[in-house]
């Protein structure tokens, strides 16, 4: 019975596995920035950035960056979105290790400047799937999954 | 019997004499009264006559007064007219004269937050940002906040590693809170004494410390405008000490109170991007080109 129980688990692992491995999802960052728009509450007003800024701030080469799309607050608030589409899955990786240094910073700039909004950088989700690359700082960061994911 | 007429003769004179009497008393009564009379419609006429000229003066003072109230409405929307022609023609010359972006490809920028705001949002492509949230004078000498070949160093270190011809400096309002004024603008002399030591070339700009909303000045005993107004007096006669250019941003982002104009700003200090590029374009019109 035991055995039995052990093999199905390891079938459906298998397949849990083998279903993320293909899973080759593609995004329309326009529609998909609209949607988060909608979906998640942020507390200060968020306009689309300029994205030669995605190099200057976050230091990411503009040639690795096939997509990209940047929204962020006046700076009162530490809320922001970003969605790229890198060249290459090593790339969405490297951009990935920058984002977390990134929130990294932000949390310690913001630990003594406005303490509250270190929670809000602690709820921040940062997801990578292939050669997307997608952050969003807000207070609730569930809608965004949901809709990355 | 002549007793009887005797008396009966003086009885007759007597109420003669009476009747006289009344008819006297009553005519100098009636005279009296007609006599009053007469001064009361003598005084009624004189009240009304009084009335008729004061009412008389009155429309004339009314009429004047009105008169002169629209020679004054005239001679104001002329001068506002005046006013508005010779802004229009000085924007229209501050416009001509204003620098484009690649003035700024070899400028240094150095502020807090709020300059951080600026260079996101204001549309600027050009130029070198030394910022961190919560700058002050001190930190940008003391503090290693900027990320420089893998380590972290001060902002003022980060400053002199470049070549810049025009350095804008814009900090104060995290100092607000500071016990001491002279404290505060001894350290920014300091700051300021070290970029211009760096960069002896350079055109130093100090922007003065941008207002905060009214709302938030009302009710923060820290960050107010009064506070603002005093660090910005002294930053400004320390600008005016050193030879370097003094910008009140104030002129074009403050409202007719003296406060940050009520939508430019979310929690009434970072500016919304619409007067980030208010700002941006105060400083290509005021630079020296």
């Amino acid at each position: 019975m035991k055995k039995s129980i052990w093999m199905a688990m390891v079938v459906v692992m298998v397949f849990a596995l083998t279903a993320c491995g293909n899973k080759e999802k593609t995004y329309d960052l326009s529609q998909l920035s609209q949607s988060i728009l909608e979906k998640v509450t942020f507390e200060d007003t968020l306009t689309e950035i300029d994205s030669a800024m995605l190099s200057v701030i976050y230091g990411i080469d503009e040639t690795t960056m096939t997509e990209k799309t940047l929204y962020k607050g006046s700076g009162a608030t530490a809320e922001e979105f970003i969605l790229l589409k890198m060249t290459s899955e090593e790339e969405a990786k490297k951009v990935y290790a920058n984002l977390e240094q990134y929130v990294a910073d932000q949390k310690e700039a913001f630990a003594s400047y406005v303490p509250a909004e270190v929670n809000r950088l602690e709820s921040s989700c940062l997801i990578q799937n292939g050669q997307y690359v997608f952050l969003c700082v807000a207070s609730d960061t569930e809608p965004f999954k949901a809709l990355v994911e | 019997m002549k007793i009887g007429k005797k008396r009966e003769r003086k009885r007759r004179v007597v109420v003669f004499v009476l009747i006289l009497t009344v008819l006297s008393v009553f005519g100098a009564m009636k005279w009296v009264g007609h006599q009053n009379e007469l001064r009361m419609l003598e005084e009624q006429e004189r009240i009304r006559k009084e009335e008729a000229i004061r009412k008389a003066e009155e429309e004339a003072i009314a009429k004047a007064k009105v008169a002169e109230e629209q020679k004054k409405a005239e001679e104001e929307a002329a001068r506002l007219k005046a006013e508005e022609e010779a802004k229009a023609i000085a924007a229209s010359e501050a416009e001509t004269k204003a620098v484009d972006d690649s003035y700024f490809e070899d400028a240094l920028f150095i502020g807090d937050s709020r300059t951080q705001g600026f260079q996101i949002q204001s549309g600027i492509t050009k130029g070198t940002f030394l910022t961190y949230k919560g700058l002050n004078v001190s930190s940008a000498m003391n503090k290693p906040l900027i990320n420089r070949n893998g380590k972290k160093v001060t902002i003022l270190d980060a400053a002199r590693g470049g070549a810049y011809s025009k350095i804008f400096v814009m900090l104060g309002v995290n100092e607000l809170g500071w016990a001491s004024d002279q404290a505060f603008i001894d350290e920014y002399s300091k700051l300021v004494d070290a970029l211009v030591d760096a960069h002896p070339e350079a055109t130093v700009y100090i922007q003065s410390i941008i207002y905060v909303s009214e709302d938030k000045s009302v009710h923060d005993k820290i960050y107010n405008n009064k506070n603002i107004n005093r660090y910005n007096d002294l930053i400004q006669t320390m600008a005016e000490e050193k030879n370097l250019e003094y910008m009140d941003l104030n002129q074009v982002l403050a409202n007719s109170k003296g406060h940050l104009i009520e939508d430019a700003s979310f929690d009434g200090v970072h500016l919304r991007p619409d007067y980030c590029k208010i700002w941006y374009q105060f400083l290509k019109e005021n630079v020296i080109s």
